[in-house]
């Protein structure tokens, strides 16, 4: 079994290598594939009920409320929260006014405080029983408020990427920003206004990891990092230009082409070196920006399986068997 | 009476090493971010 089961066994081996300094959050549209009004009985009940069994069991620090979470009702999500799955929404509120969900959740890395803000799509569903107001309208209110007695906000904007970069342009306060858009891949970290933003693909294929060094100050390149990637780039342009060289004959004509590309590169990268060593000389000991590295892992079937896991996995797929006959 | 509260304050300072008139936060803080998005209800995805 892949998927979720996966997700556990990455998750825990993380969180053995990184001795527990880290956040585990989603951003949203875990529970249905699809926006939708479904009934206790259908699969797709079924099914979002197990997921949230599950990852009340992987240790969450905050989970964004997606449009498609919605499918279910306010009364599955309330469920999913007794269940101990952090859910996270600053924007969702009751016919009566009051906020449905924790508007943000507060963790601790040693001294550092964060703060992990959710927002829900107001584009995404029309209800009577609830409300989704613009992102912008609650931050207004609230990232003053964290500003002052945080020092890291982490945004979880379940919603478009182009909204997420929108949103992270009228708030200066947000420093990290991870999005839900269902039309997108894996998104490699960028910086959008002040705020870094990614997002994993759909799915549950991949599990992201942002690997950050923080100083309070804007996000920018670590020279040795950035020299390391430079470095492998120029042998593997040194290994390609050595074996076109190598080639004899009449395929030696046809290749020549590709040898002058190359060539600009391996020039051009070795600039670059350069410049980066000159200015690493001149660099002092503290750095004058946050950084960061990141990779996405698959979460393939790799065989390895988590026991509790996969027993609610085979509930599940008993307790739809049923649900077919009926 | 406010000089004696500084004095000591101060000299707890100088046995507990740090000052509490300086910020608490180190200089740098190393730490992972997990996460995810749209796992879509699925529950065994594989690649």
């Amino acid at each position: 079994m892949g998927g979720l089961s996966e997700k556990a066994n990455t998750l825990n081996k993380i969180g053995n290598n990184t001795k527990g300094r880290l956040i585990n959050v989603d951003a949203g549209n875990f529970l249905f594939k699809r926006k939708g009004q479904f009934s206790s009985e259908s699969k797709e009940v079924i099914t979002a009920k197990a997921i949230a069994e599950i990852y009340s069991l992987l240790g969450f620090d905050a989970v964004a409320v997606g449009g498609n979470d919605l499918s279910g009702g306010i009364s599955l999500l309330l469920e999913t929260v007794t269940l101990g799955v952090p859910l996270t929404s600053a924007n969702i509120f009751d016919s009566e006014g009051k906020p449905v969900f924790e508007p943000f959740r507060r963790t601790q890395i040693g001294d550092l405080s964060i703060a992990i803000v959710g927002i829900s799509d107001p584009e995404s569903v029309v209800s009577k029983d609830f409300v989704i107001r613009k992102g912008t309208d609650v931050l207004v209110e609230l990232l003053p408020e964290l500003e002052d007695s945080c020092d890291l906000i982490l945004l979880l904007a379940a919603m478009p990427l182009p909204a997420t970069v929108e949103l992270v342009g009228h708030f200066p306060q947000i420093d990290i920003a991870i999005a839900a858009d269902n039309g997108q891949g894996n998104v490699t970290p960028f910086l959008s206004a002040t705020s870094l933003l990614t997002q994993t693909g759909n799915r549950g294929r991949y599990q992201g990891v942002l690997s950050v060094t923080w100083n309070g100050k804007p996000w920018g390149n670590n020279t040795t990092s950035s020299l390391t990637d430079l470095k492998k780039r120029l042998k593997s342009v040194n290994l390609q230009l050595h074996q076109l060289q190598n080639i004899q004959g009449a395929a030696a004509i046809s290749q020549k082409d590709k040898i002058t590309p190359l060539k600009d590169s391996r020039a051009e990268l070795s600039e670059q070196i350069m410049r980066l060593e000159e200015a690493q000389k001149t660099e002092t000991g503290s750095s004058d920006v946050s950084t960061y590295k990141h990779h996405f892992l698959p979460l393939k079937n790799t065989g390895r399986v988590d026991p509790q896991i996969d027993n609610i996995i085979r509930d599940t797929k008993k307790q739809m068997a049923i649900a077919n006959k009926k | 009476m406010y000089r004696i509260l500084l004095l000591c304050t101060l000299m707890l300072d100088l046995c507990v090493g740090t000052s509490v008139f300086s910020s608490t936060l180190p200089s740098e803080v190393n730490f992972s971010i997990l996460y995810s998005a749209n796992v879509n209800g699925e529950l065994e995805s594989c690649g």
